[in-house]
């Protein structure tokens, strides 16, 4: 288990090193001087371009330079953004709350939902309701996200006026931030207008959360199906048939456990989609997270930005998978030898 | 974890039911308005663009003068009256009693607004020794433009609720400078307060004026939140909390207005009036803008340095079509700069205009009379932008070649970036194009000196590059005369001056949307301001 952590350790570290080449590769490739892209001030006399010149090593090599961008941020100094002049990492912690909150909503819906009707319908193989679950699945599944959105929105927001299209919340409850998470920061308040705020907090989320859970949903339900009828075809599971089982005690003795062994993986994957689509999400629904944030970013030219915004997105898919990997080797003595 | 399960038991829970949240008194005593931009600053003072004035001219400020909404007539305001001495130089103005600044966060006056506070937002723009006058740039776009500061003598308080103003010579549309959205009156307490903490900059991030609401926060491409000013001095309507949502994309302001997550929404463009139209609770206000769209010629070059051509041109082009296909039924046809509402505004007498409406035979015989031999080719510039005043520049090009091929004349149509495009229209290379001008005030002088005086021909402002004596002295004139008759009757002559000369074809006088919800009421929706909430109502 040790090596295989090692191992795991190994590949993390390698692969958020050759990300940190990259992002800091772009402070040059972008157009403009690498002073601009570094720092993100727009403006500057002689006497301050010299100092940041200085603090980013830009005169010296390139392998001084690496190391004063690392430092820097290791430090926490993202630079600022061109766009707003207010530090990067400031804007990040305002805006990466949301999305983490509703990619949590999302993979929970997913997982919650996903997992037990991949089993009902791999345990139903070829029957009716595993038909039908499968060709939900595989339309869900091609229905592009952008258009799932707009018709969510068409149907539940403009037809029949049942939910919100954009935003977290009615801007006119005032929410005192504290963690970012709205629903926390809204239990955790005292207002006056608590339980409506809540209440109109969760109507903002419904519509995002099930166009950003339908891919992953898909995606669980089928794998979670197919490893279940692959798992039912198994001797041992003949051989407990034979002794007159139940289809449930099978599920819940057998079934259910090896199962699971091989959509864990999965999970990883499907928070892959996820962290891509919520970027699409997010702009559907006008979500200020940091989707919404890097877009504009995109549409401004707003390098320091784009930049801080690769670094920490990839860094952080790149952490969820191994954690999860890890996870999966810890639960499967088989997986760690391989 | 378990909250979390909860709350996405919860979220089924809610979408099956489908059901509405609870009223609430904060979303009824609040509005919502979604607006098309962030504001650059929040102090009016320093820009020129509607956006921004939008955004903070009328909800935190207040001026010495209003503009009447309906007619445009000057009313009082922070000034409660006004005298003008009798050569027209010397203007009084008795100040207010008891009107209170906003108490922030970040500052707590401790008097009244009085004769200081205009001093300071006063000389702020207008005396570069001025220790604020260099913050924030030291650029003062609308004051710098009409150049008012080489016109004011002095400026003195006469006791703490009188200002006296001097000037060198006597200009009629003077005071309604004192109306516009640009000239806010800030806070000298605060001012001095900054310069004590040494961050005079902040004057003009974190606000503190006399208007209606105060800023509570700000969110750069996201929200503006404002709380009402508890002790404004005038009348104030039932909202406690303004909030401008800023959403860029128009079609996504549409689509809140029909969900209800917005109250009122800015500038819908003219493709979404039948939408709008068709939606029950929602009600769209119109108001004609003080703007014209023209078709300016570069009057440097031949062959339209000729009056005969410019005419020739201006009968060819057939306006109800352009006004069809480009605004949408949503501008009226403009036979003058002047928009129809304007005090000094004259409609066309029968066979006073000869060239005014669409007649292509007469096209074809001037300009054969001109020399002008069939296939003769020319440009026409379309600005890439859409701008109330023209919607669609390319489009209407694209007309108005279809009607000139029709008299022979051959059209390239030019368009660059918008940046581009001006410079090189300052650099006069065009032969014609297709641009406009909104105004700032209703005072007629606005819409002939900017844009058609020879002083706007060396600045560059003048995209026709006209330059006119007997006109430039006729409009200075209509600026010296007193009384409103005298001055129309040098407009008059300015504007039969234009007919004959020609070298702009107006188009079009636009109009501007709001689109509401049916509950919500008084909103200061006109066109010589920006927009105001502060007697704003919504019922339930």
């Amino acid at each position: 288990m040790m090596y295989y952590l090692v191992r795991r350790l190994n590949l993390l570290l390698s692969t958020l090193f050759i990300l940190s080449i990259i992002t800091f590769s772009l402070g040059h490739l972008f157009p403009g001087d690498p002073v601009q892209n570094f720092s993100g001030l727009r403006e500057f006399d002689y006497e301050q371009y010299t100092i940041l010149q200085e603090k980013y090593k830009l005169d010296g090599s390139y392998i001084q330079q690496y190391l004063a961008f690392i430092s820097q941020v290791f430090n926490g100094d993202l630079g600022v953004s061109f766009n707003s002049q207010s530090p990067v990492i400031d804007e990040l912690f305002k805006v990466a709350p949301s999305s983490i909150e509703l990619s949590i909503y999302a993979m929970l819906l997913a997982i919650l939902v996903g997992i037990p009707l991949g089993f009902w319908a791999g345990l139903r193989h070829q029957k009716l309701i595993d038909y039908s679950l499968y060709s939900l699945s595989v339309i869900g599944n091609s229905i592009p996200l952008f258009w799932l959105g707009l018709m969510f929105i068409l149907l539940f927001s403009l037809n029949l006026n049942w939910l919100p299209m954009s935003g977290r919340i009615n801007l006119l409850y005032e929410i005192p931030q504290s963690t970012g998470f709205i629903l926390y920061d809204i239990l955790k308040s005292d207002l006056p207008y608590k339980s409506q705020a809540l209440y109109d907090a969760l109507a903002h989320l419904i519509l995002p959360t099930l166009t950003l859970a339908m891919v992953p949903i898909t995606l669980l339900l089928t794998t979670t199906r197919n490893t279940v009828i692959k798992v039912m075809q198994t001797n041992y599971i003949k051989a407990a048939q034979t002794k007159g089982l139940s289809t449930w005690q099978l599920a819940k003795r057998h079934v259910f456990r090896n199962t699971m062994l091989q959509v864990i993986p999965q999970i990883a994957l499907a928070f892959n989609v996820l962290m891509t689509s919520v970027m699409v999400t997010e702009v559907i629904f006008s979500w200020p997270g940091m989707g919404s944030w890097l877009i504009e970013a995109i549409y401004q030219r707003d390098y320091p930005v784009i930049k801080a915004g690769l670094l920490v997105v990839s860094a952080f898919i790149v952490f969820i998978h191994v954690c999860i990997d890890l996870l999966h080797a810890f639960t499967n003595p088989l997986y760690r030898k391989l | 974890m378990n909250s979390l399960a909860l709350f996405s038991a919860l979220l089924i829970a809610l979408l099956l039911t489908g059901c509405k949240p609870p009223s609430s008194s904060i979303l009824e005593k609040g509005l919502i308005y979604c607006s098309e931009g962030s504001p650059e600053t929040f102090n009016p003072q320093l820009v020129t663009s509607a956006t921004t004035l939008d955004a903070i001219s009328r909800q935190l400020y207040n001026r010495l003068l209003e503009f009447d909404p309906v007619d445009g007539s000057l009313q009082p305001s922070l000034a409660e009256y006004w005298q003008v001495s009798e050569d027209g130089l010397t203007y009084t103005f008795k100040l207010r009693d008891n009107v209170a600044f906003h108490s922030t966060r970040y500052f707590t006056p401790s008097r009244p607004f009085n004769a200081k506070d205009v001093l300071f937002s006063f000389k702020r723009w207008f005396d570069i020794d001025h220790p604020f006058h260099h913050i924030g740039g030291g650029i003062y776009p609308y004051f710098d433009s009409i150049q008012i500061s080489e016109n004011i003598q002095t400026i003195e308080a006469v006791s703490s609720k009188v200002i006296r103003l001097k000037l060198y010579r006597a200009d009629s549309s003077f005071l309604s400078h004192f109306a516009t959205d640009y000239a806010a009156i800030l806070s000298a307490e605060y001012a001095d307060h900054l310069l004590e903490k040494n961050t005079p900059e902040l004057i003009d991030m974190q606000p503190v004026g006399t208007g209606p609401y105060i800023l509570t926060h700000y969110q750069k491409d996201a929200y503006i939140r404002f709380k009402r000013h508890v002790q404004y001095w005038q009348t104030k309507g039932n909202i406690e909390n303004l909030v401008f949502d800023i959403t860029s994309q128009s079609s996504l302001r549409l689509a809140k207005l029909i969900t209800r997550e917005c109250d009122v929404i800015a500038y819908p463009v003219t493709s979404e009036m039948a939408i709008l139209n068709n939606e029950d609770k929602v009600s769209l206000q119109a108001q004609p803008a003080i703007n014209v769209g023209f078709w300016a010629f570069n009057t440097l070059k031949a062959p339209f340095d000729n009056p005969n051509v410019r005419r020739a041109l201006a009968a060819a082009i057939d306006k109800q079509t352009i006004l069809k296909a480009v605004y949408y039924g949503s501008a009226s046809e403009a036979n003058s700069i002047l928009p129809p509402f304007s005090w000094a505004y004259q409609a066309p007498k029968q066979g006073n205009k000869p060239n005014a409406s669409y007649n292509p035979d007469l096209a074809k015989r001037l300009l054969s009379e001109a020399g002008i031999k069939p296939g003769f080719t020319m440009d026409i510039w379309a600005m890439p932008i859409e701008r109330a005043y023209n919607p669609n520049a390319r489009k209407m090009a694209e007309l108005i070649k279809e009607n000139l091929k029709e008299v022979g004349i051959k059209v390239k149509i030019v368009s660059y970036e918008w940046n581009t495009f001006r410079r090189l229209l300052s650099e006069q290379k065009h032969d014609s194009v297709l641009i406009g001008w909104a105004a700032d005030t209703p005072e007629p002088d606005n819409f002939f000196s900017p844009i058609l005086s020879c002083a706007s021909a060396i600045v560059g402002s003048n995209r026709a590059a006209w330059c006119n004596t007997e006109f430039d002295e006729t409009i200075s004139q209509a600026l010296t005369v007193e009384g409103r008759e005298n001055r129309k009757r040098y407009y008059a002559k300015a504007q039969k001056i234009l007919d004959f000369e020609m070298p702009v074809v107006p188009i079009a006088h636009s109009t501007r949307y709001l689109a509401k919800q049916d509950n919500v009421y008084n909103i200061n929706f006109s066109p010589y301001s920006s927009i105001g909430f502060s007697q704003v109502e919504k019922n339930q």
